[in-house]
């Protein structure tokens, strides 16, 4: 053998050992941060939603669009939108909503704006994650009644879908990018710059006298212990009927009104549900997880009654819900 | 490809690729995974801290919202999974399992933590609602109850509850639970005391709140407890250095793989440093096989060299009329010098010296074929001359290789000491007298044999003397350079020569070798040949008169010939009968020679030499016509010469009838005729010697 045949040989194995090298190279996942928080006064329990929140706009487009399919549905019948419609605050505003079939779910559906806030997902918090939650509808029977393998195989034969997953993933169509392309989409519905939230950032003028009483109000009955934060709710879980029972005085207790009992089968979680953002609730009812309060008054009051042990008047259930109503943000730079 | 080629491919492969390994291996410890596996370990410990700081400040009330703590509570989630999920690599499979068990302590600590936060949220909500709205309650209820009622004692003991309940919150003092417990309780028994004054539900719920309080102030601190519990902080600093321990183990064995790498490196570097030394070794050894068949070529060239030379001495024992020796040392590279010595006849005796150009088998093949030539040209012309002409046109022609030799031809009379040479380009021999005197024998008879065809080389006669000794030589000799470059050259010969006191040629020669190797030293450049004849002469020397006459050619010539032969026969003895049919045969060769050797009518010399010697007499006739040799062919028949004279009719028969011995020879530009009568009673006498000139 010639020497210089051991050249290539030599050559060949520096090639491997740098191709074996980048194969096992550790994956450098980057997380981008969600939302850009801004730095407010620490003293007000409630934070203003960014106004900007960075997001893959390929990923926002390919979910808008999937949001908006009724494929992702067995008979190709009913679409996330149609439950949580843009259109009437990211809800259906109905009691129960209606899924494949005409099956009716089992509790109320909440709207889908800032949701990406919210610390779980469904009024029980079992899905950690917008991600995790989005299994919830495919698979239940009462809602979407598919399943991944049936939703990947419709839109694998869809070319336009192929080619948005291509242009936005780098492994095409799969139950994760379908689950996170939606799940960004609806990130991107945050509802900022509401008057309330102009207020935070300083805008007196943002709130009249009476709203701003309704805010003093909701913080002296204690509303602001639970409905705080940035979403004002979302971010805790809470015994529905502190101060008395509700769902006695309801009749009629359903599987769902155990709440987050559900989930971890613990007897203190017993009725506790996840606390619901505040925002918007004035374009968003009915309320509460069994959507039995249909206007605010009657939310307020109800809450007041079993949370705080207190009949409001009258006169501080309309401040309140004055207030509630500055909680409206836009979507696009329009109002909700 | 042989198999041990294909096995060091083998090897080298082998080894190329196990250095990959090792390469690969030393570098497995990856800095970034390291560096982005460690920042994650902190930041754990980090956000930890963070939220037990959030906690406190949640619990004093300086944090309103429960946004960081959920962010911190996610991001350690997300932390405590990635850093499971992202082990570097590089950690062996027992510290992998170790990791993943501490990982797995910390994960169970992190959850119970985390499910601790949420209860510690939802409770806190509580807790703090209630200890906002109980005194607003509680006031109202006890303002609207003073102004109505007479009895006052009740609203002082909502009044102390408040009082109580608040010091309980900020003191934190579980001794007073019994305390309040009865307070609630005995307010809730008289509480038909406010019935009047305040509603029901009212008072109820104010109560509800201090009941709310008294239980989850323990509650809430008590989960802060469980919240800031070090297990969490120790499992995370356990699996810090748990990490660092096997990193640093990783690192060791890394840096065992480089050694091991480096070690491999080396070797394999001397393992192809070998093979490239073999490879030279190989080449090495094909050189001297080269070598050694030239060697063996040259030894080829040697051995016809020598086997051409008379190597036994004394060569002729039998003979003490005169002594020769001859060496010939070869040079490491066979060099083409010769020397040969032979006898022509009884007295003749032929000896050369000479001088092949070039080296090698050609030279020694030159060699021999020149040898040859000498040998077989000088067994019928005794004329040195003659034979170096004709050996010169021999090798001449057709010697496209462009070799020549130098030679030195000298053929000796035994009986007269005479000594006939011919120098074609040799070095000039030297005499040493047997008085001790040198003289150079510096003639020159033309170029060196076999460059130029056609020439005519001369000779000389040189007389030796009873104990002269001739020494011939080659270049070798004078030539011999010393270290610094010194000749040995002609006068330290001569002097070598003349300082040698001993006077046979073969201690002399070997003493004369002696002082030229001694002045060379080891490296002999040529051959060194040397050839040395001391001529001793005949001790019963028989009688020796000459008669030399010179003629011209002309018939009437032949008549003082006769004559003078007549009278130099009676002189020397020679019977009348030799005396007359010599004369008959003179007459009719001269008048032979006389009227056909000169086309030309030229004025010629005819030379006659008589020669009594002890058997006989020797007559020789020298002319210098046309090439004739009367004892072959007949005289041409057209001549009118045969009818006019009568002795004609005899013709050459008679010549040879009456003599006894008859020789004809050509030399270069002569015809020589020899004729010999023996004489039967021949009693030898010493006579004086005369010079000759042929």
């Amino acid at each position: 053998m010639k020497w210089w045949y051991m050249l290539p040989v030599l050559l060949l194995c520096l090639l491997a050992i740098g191709l074996w090298q980048y194969l096992h190279r550790t994956e450098q996942s980057v997380k981008e941060p969600l939302a850009t928080r801004e730095a407010y006064t620490p003293q007000e329990p409630i934070q203003p939603i960014p106004l900007q929140v960075a997001l893959n706009d390929t990923k926002v487009k390919l979910g808008e669009k999937l949001f908006h399919d009724r494929r992702l549905s067995h008979d190709n019948s009913v679409s996330c939108a149609d439950c949580h419609n843009l259109e009437t605050g990211g809800t259906d505003r109905r009691r129960r909503s209606i899924g494949i079939n005409g099956a009716e779910s089992s509790v109320n559906t909440p709207t889908v704006f800032n949701s990406g806030f919210n610390f779980r997902q469904f009024w029980d918090g079992r899905a950690e994650t917008l991600e995790d939650q989005i299994d919830g509808p495919i698979n239940s029977p009462h809602e979407l009644a598919s399943n991944w393998q049936e939703v990947g195989a419709k839109l694998s034969a869809s070319p336009d879908y192929v080619a948005a997953f291509e242009a936005a993933y780098q492994d095409g169509i799969n139950p994760d990018n379908i689950r996170d392309a939606i799940a960004t989409f609806e990130r991107s519905l945050y509802t900022p710059n509401a008057r309330f939230d102009q207020f935070l950032r300083g805008d007196s003028e943002a709130l009249s006298e009476a709203e701003k009483a309704g805010y003093h109000l909701f913080k002296t009955y204690g509303c602001i212990r639970c409905h705080q934060g940035i979403n004002i709710g979302g971010n805790l879980f809470q015994t529905f009927g502190v101060m008395g029972n509700y769902f006695t005085d309801r009749g009629n207790m359903t599987k769902a009104d155990l709440g987050r009992f559900n989930v971890t089968g613990e007897e203190h979680d017993r009725h506790v549900f996840k606390v619901p953002s505040l925002r918007n609730a004035a374009v968003t009812p009915p309320y509460f997880h069994d959507g039995s309060a249909t206007r605010l008054e009657d939310a307020v009051t109800i809450m007041a009654t079993y949370q705080l042990g207190r009949k409001l008047d009258p006169s501080e259930v309309d401040l309140i819900v004055q207030f509630l109503q500055t909680l409206t943000g836009t979507y696009k730079e329009k109002p909700l | 490809m042989s198999a041990s080629r294909l096995w060091q491919s083998a090897v080298i492969l082998g080894v190329v690729l196990l250095l990959a390994f090792l390469f690969v291996k030393s570098r497995v410890v990856d800095f970034a995974t390291h560096e982005r596996f460690t920042r994650n370990l902190r930041r754990l410990q980090e956000v930890d801290t963070t939220l037990n700081q959030d906690i406190l400040k949640v619990r004093d009330g300086l944090l309103a919202y429960y946004d960081t703590l959920v962010t911190a509570s996610n991001e350690l989630d997300r932390l405590s999974h990635d850093i499971r999920r992202s082990i570097p690599p590089f950690i062996d499979a027992r510290g992998q399992q170790h990791m993943r068990q501490r990982l797995d302590a910390y994960a169970e600590a992190l959850a119970s933590k985390l499910r601790n936060l949420e209860r510690f949220k939802s409770d806190n909500a509580i807790l703090k609602n209630s200890l906002q709205y109980f005194p607003l309650a509680a006031t109202e209820v006890a303002e609207a109850a003073r102004d109505r009622l007479l009895e006052q004692e009740p609203v002082a003991e909502l009044n102390h509850l408040l009082r109580d309940l608040l010091v309980y919150n900020l003191l934190v003092r579980e001794d007073l639970t019994r305390h309040l417990q009865t307070r609630i309780d005995s307010l809730l028994q008289n509480r038909d005391a406010f019935a009047s004054a305040v509603e029901r539900p009212k008072l109820d719920a104010v109560l509800a709140h201090a009941q709310k309080i008294l239980k989850y102030v323990p509650r809430v601190n008590g989960l802060i407890a469980e919240l800031l519990a070090p297990p969490l902080t120790q499992r995370g600093d356990a699996l810090y250095t748990a990490y660092n321990h096997h990193y640093e183990r990783a690192l060791q064995t890394a840096e065992a793989y480089r050694l091991v790498f480096y070690l491999s490196s080396v070797a394999l570097l001397v393992y192809i440093a070998y093979i490239g030394m073999s490879r030279l070794t190989d080449t090495l050894s094909i050189v001297t096989a080269a070598k050694h068949r030239m060697e063996e070529e040259l030894n080829v060239a040697h051995d016809i060299q020598m086997s051409m030379l008379p190597l036994i001495f004394p060569a002729f024992p039998e003979h003490d009329d005169f002594d020769i020796f001859a060496t010939l040392s070869p040079a490491r590279e066979v060099g083409g010098d010769f020397y040969d010595f032979y006898f022509l006849n009884e007295n003749l005796i032929c000896f050369a010296v000479g001088d092949v150009s070039g080296k090698g088998v050609p030279s020694a093949l030159f060699m021999a074929v020149t040898k040859t030539l000498i040998k077989s040209r000088a067994s019928s012309d005794f004329s040195p001359a003659s034979i170096v002409t004709h050996i010169n046109d021999e090798l001449s022609r057709d010697n496209d290789s462009c070799m020549f030799v130098t030679l030195y031809l000298a053929i000796l009379d035994l009986r007269s000491g005479e000594m006939v040479v011919t120098n074609a380009g040799h070095n000039p021999p030297l005499v040493k007298r047997s008085g001790g005197t040198i003289e150079w024998l510096r003639h020159k008879h033309g170029p060196v044999v076999g460059a130029i065809p056609g020439l005519a080389y001369g000779q000389d006669s040189v007389r030796l003397e009873r104990g002269d000794m001739v020494l011939l030589y080659t270049d070798g000799v004078t030539e011999a350079a010393d270290g610094s470059g010194n000749r040995f050259g002609e006068d330290r010969l001569e002097k070598a020569l003349a300082d040698e006191e001993e006077v046979s040629p073969e201690p002399v020669v070997h003493a004369l070798r002696s002082v030229v190797q001694g002045f060379e030293g080891d490296e002999q450049e040529d051959d060194i040949t040397m050839l040395g004849v001391r001529y001793i002469g005949r001790r019963s020397q028989g009688v020796n008169v000459e008669l030399v006459m010179s003629i011209p050619n002309e018939l009437g010539e032949i008549t003082k010939v006769i004559n003078a032969f007549k009278a130099w026969g009676e002189k020397g003895d020679v019977p009348k009968s030799v005396v007359s049919s010599i004369c008959v045969v003179l007459d009719e060769l001269l008048n032979n020679i006389i009227s056909y050797a000169y086309g030309d009518e030229q004025h010629k010399t005819i030379e006659l030499t008589f020669e009594r010697i002890d058997a006989g007499v020797v007559i020789t006739v020298i002319d210098e016509g046309v090439p004739f040799n009367p004892f072959t062919t007949p005289p041409p028949d057209t001549t009118t010469g045969i009818e006019q004279r009568d002795l004609g009719g005899l013709g050459i028969h008679l010549v040879k009838e009456m003599m006894d011995e008859v020789s004809y020879q050509r030399r270069v530009h002569q015809n020589v005729v020899k004729i010999t009568k023996w004489i039967a009673d021949d009693t030898p006498t010493l006579h004086d010697q005369t010079q000759r000139r042929i």
